[in-house]
């Protein structure tokens, strides 16, 4: 038995807990030669923008239910890249999650019950599709600065 | 100074492959091992590892038993700052070792395989590495008792 291992394991948390220097960020963009940021950003609208027609497809077909549930796994994964920046970048990033995900009454249930299925689904679907999307940007953004 | 090179290379490698990855698993996996190797690479630069590591153990069999003794070590008092520092004392060698095996997981055969050194070496110089964190720590805990009494 490792006892050094087993004293490891037991406080591997503690361990991994390194913050990383002030001014890394800066001095990683100058290393790069080009604006990464503003590259990594642009890469990731552009790729949203070309796939975003083929992946969503497959999303809006199965009700609000489906729709919160990805905007509930975007919200987990925006939210763990979010806890590890800095004050600043965390504080922006949630507000603008807060923003998409927050509903204090859900759509579906503010919509008159005069509108035909089709109409609700189609208002849904549009919806809950520019929250999906504002969401996977987000992500890509809040990637880009991990 | 040398690790954040070396973050922001694997970073750079990281945007440039082309290489796709099913699971963020795979990703960080991969990250990791480009990592490792940039840093091993970086410490042969310097010639550090092939003098701590080629090191030729005539002793090997005594040291090995003084060494397998660690395992009754008392960690009462012993703190991870003191670990870390510890660890940041070593020769590059040993924590090299040690790094890979306690904190990457890996066992003495893939460390024998990233470093080209053989496999009974890499467990000499483990054990050896580790009794040297030892008897750092079992001073660093001596100096806090002293401190607080």
């Amino acid at each position: 038995m490792d006892s050094l291992k087993n004293f490891i394991d037991n406080n591997r948390e503690a361990f991994e807990d390194n913050r990383l220097p002030l001014g890394h960020k800066m001095r990683f963009y100058v290393r790069g030669g080009v604006d990464m940021k503003k590259y990594l950003i642009a890469a990731a609208i552009l790729l949203f923008g070309i796939v975003s027609p083929m992946l969503y497809n497959s999303y809006f077909n199965n009700g609000p239910e489906k729709y919160k549930k990805v905007l509930k796994e975007r919200e987990g994964q925006i939210t763990v890249l979010a806890s590890s920046m800095d004050e600043r970048d965390k504080k922006n990033i949630l507000m603008i999650l807060d923003q998409l995900v927050k509903e204090t009454i859900p759509l579906e249930e503010q919509l008159p019950e005069t509108l035909s299925s089709e109409t609700k689904n189609e208002i849904i679907t549009n919806y809950y599709k520019t929250k999906i999307e504002g969401a996977d940007k987000l992500l890509a953004y809040a990637e880009s600065i991990e | 100074m040398d690790a954040e090179e070396i973050m922001h290379d694997t970073i750079i490698k990281y945007l440039e492959t082309k290489q796709e990855f099913e699971s963020r698993e795979n990703r960080n996996a991969w990250m990791r091992r480009v990592c490792i190797n940039l840093s091993i690479d970086k410490l042969r630069k310097k010639r550090l590892v092939i003098d701590s590591l080629e090191e030729f153990d005539l002793q090997r069999n005594i040291i090995e038993q003084e060494c397998e003794n660690d395992d009754d070590f008392n960690y009462n008092g012993v703190t991870v700052e003191m670990v870390k520092d510890a660890m940041s004392c070593l020769p590059d060698g040993y924590r090299l070792i040690l790094s890979l095996h306690l904190f990457e997981g890996m066992d003495y055969e893939e460390i024998a395989q990233i470093t080209s050194l053989k496999q009974t070496s890499i467990r000499s110089q483990y054990l050896r590495g580790k009794s040297k964190l030892m008897k750092d720590l079992t001073e660093k805990v001596k100096n806090d008792r002293n401190g607080q009494s």
